[in-house]
């Protein structure tokens, strides 16, 4: 029954597409050349160096094992009267996270704390990104499940799998709001171990902390960004999220 | 199988293709081992190699070769499809967000699942299990993984995992000798020395 050694052999249609979309999103996860690098943003849609944006993940669902997903997101439209966000315990002790637009980023972080996650929440303006020093992300294994998140017609739906977090960890969630109208957010989600610092902003090419400009949010999970609309998006610039 | 060491493939848009062409027919008899519809198959391929992708950073070559941990990650991106599907079907009640085959690659899929029958139906009787006795029992004897792999796909010690998998076949054995479905016996659930 072990296939493992199945020879190759060419690849058929759904094989070759699916390959042309994946080295896509590996484009997108690629260390930046420093002779052309543009200022680099965490988990935003990258574009090439004419502008165009890089071809941005259309799967359903995304799920790793790794202690830091980050990927481009899209936001349901048009839903400016709906619910920010919905947070639902599942039998089987899942918890289910929607976002629909980016907002309240504090009561997002109370609503998960009420689930009995510990977590912390930063929705942080375009060009920016929280400090990455303020925490250490986890070594995870596969054993404890896995951190996922697709897009859904609601928004964007993040499940976080009964004890994946130990009582030492924090799933620490950041958003870029933008006012770009591709409707496109970049996201990303890391489970930290020990002590998460306050987010210090610094721009998003520059991490070190004391980057001229870096300032601090005030309150948790309540970012500037706040007062984003269903329409949020990334700036369409910059390179993949750092890891 | 070469680990994804040499040239990370999840930075490295030629060391990923090289190390898809050498595992993408695994990783599609592993998820036709666990469902029944082509379509809902290459989705869940899709997404196992994303998650491969997000989660290479975070591989060790010294913890069990590249297959193991590709199926480490693809058990967890299954079973977690599988249960948001069943949330979803409890919602809507409906499947969506079906992926369009071509004739050739339609033909290869069923032709997949038509020689992962017996295993699909053996995967379906792993309930009652406990999770971790399940997740050695069905790396084992589901897929084919040596006990010293499926450990390391999931992250626990070899002693571990031969501790977990004595349990799951008492089980298993008492549950498919209550069983008439000669399908079901005649796959061999493989002895501990198998490590």
């Amino acid at each position: 029954m072990n296939t493992t050694d199945t020879p190759q052999r060419p690849l058929d249609s759904f094989e070759s597409a699916l390959l042309t979309d994946l080295r896509a999103v590996v484009a997108t996860r690629a260390p930046a050349d420093p002779a052309t690098a543009a200022p680099t943003t965490p988990g935003t849609a990258p574009t090439t160096s004419g502008g165009r944006r890089r071809p941005v993940l259309r799967w359903a669902a995304v799920a790793a094992a790794a202690a830091v997903l980050a990927t481009a997101l899209q936001l349901a439209p048009g839903r400016g009267t709906s619910p920010a966000y919905a947070v639902t315990g599942e039998p089987d002790g899942d918890v289910v996270v929607t976002v629909t637009r980016l907002e309240d980023g504090s009561g997002l972080q109370e609503a998960l704390r009420a689930k009995g996650i510990n977590a912390r929440v930063d929705y942080v303006p375009d060009a920016k990104m929280c400090d990455p020093t303020r925490l250490t992300p986890a070594t995870l294994t596969s054993e404890r499940g896995l951190m996922s998140v697709a897009m859904t017609p609601q928004g964007t739906t993040f499940t976080i799998p009964r004890g994946l977090l130990t009582t030492t960890q924090t799933l620490v969630l950041e958003a870029m709001v933008t006012a770009d109208p591709s409707n496109t957010v970049g996201l990303r989600a890391t489970i930290a171990q020990g002590p998460v610092g306050a987010c210090r902003l610094v721009a998003a090419d520059d991490p070190g902390p004391d980057a001229p400009g870096a300032r601090t949010l005030t309150g948790d999970g309540q970012g500037p960004g706040g007062q984003g609309s269903g329409s949020a998006s990334s700036s369409g610039s910059g390179s993949p999220a750092r890891r | 199988m070469k680990p994804p060491t040499s040239a990370p493939i999840g930075r490295d848009p030629d060391a990923f293709e090289a190390f898809y062409r050498e595992h993408v027919e695994a990783v599609q008899r592993f998820v036709t081992r666990r469902v029944g519809d082509p379509h809902e198959a290459a989705d869940l391929t899709a997404d196992v190699f994303v998650a491969v992708i997000e989660a290479a950073d975070d591989y060790r070559p010294d913890r069990g070769p590249a297959i193991a941990w590709v199926y480490g990650i693809a058990r967890n991106v299954v079973a977690m499809h599988l249960r948001r599907r069943g949330r979803e079907l409890r919602a809507v009640g409906r499947l969506g967000g079906r992926r369009v085959l071509e004739a050739d690659a339609l033909e290869r899929a069923t032709e997949r699942l038509d020689a992962a029958r017996e295993a699909r139906a053996l995967y379906a009787r792993l309930d009652g299990l406990s999770e971790a006795e399940r997740g050695v029992f069905e790396l084992v004897a589901v897929d084919g993984l040596s006990l010293a792999d499926a450990a390391a796909a999931l992250g626990v010690q070899p002693v571990t995992a031969r501790v977990r998998l004595h349990r799951a076949r008492q089980a298993m054995r008492q549950r498919i000798g209550e069983s008439a479905s000669p399908a079901l016996s005649s796959l061999t659930v493989p002895q501990e020395a198998s490590s």
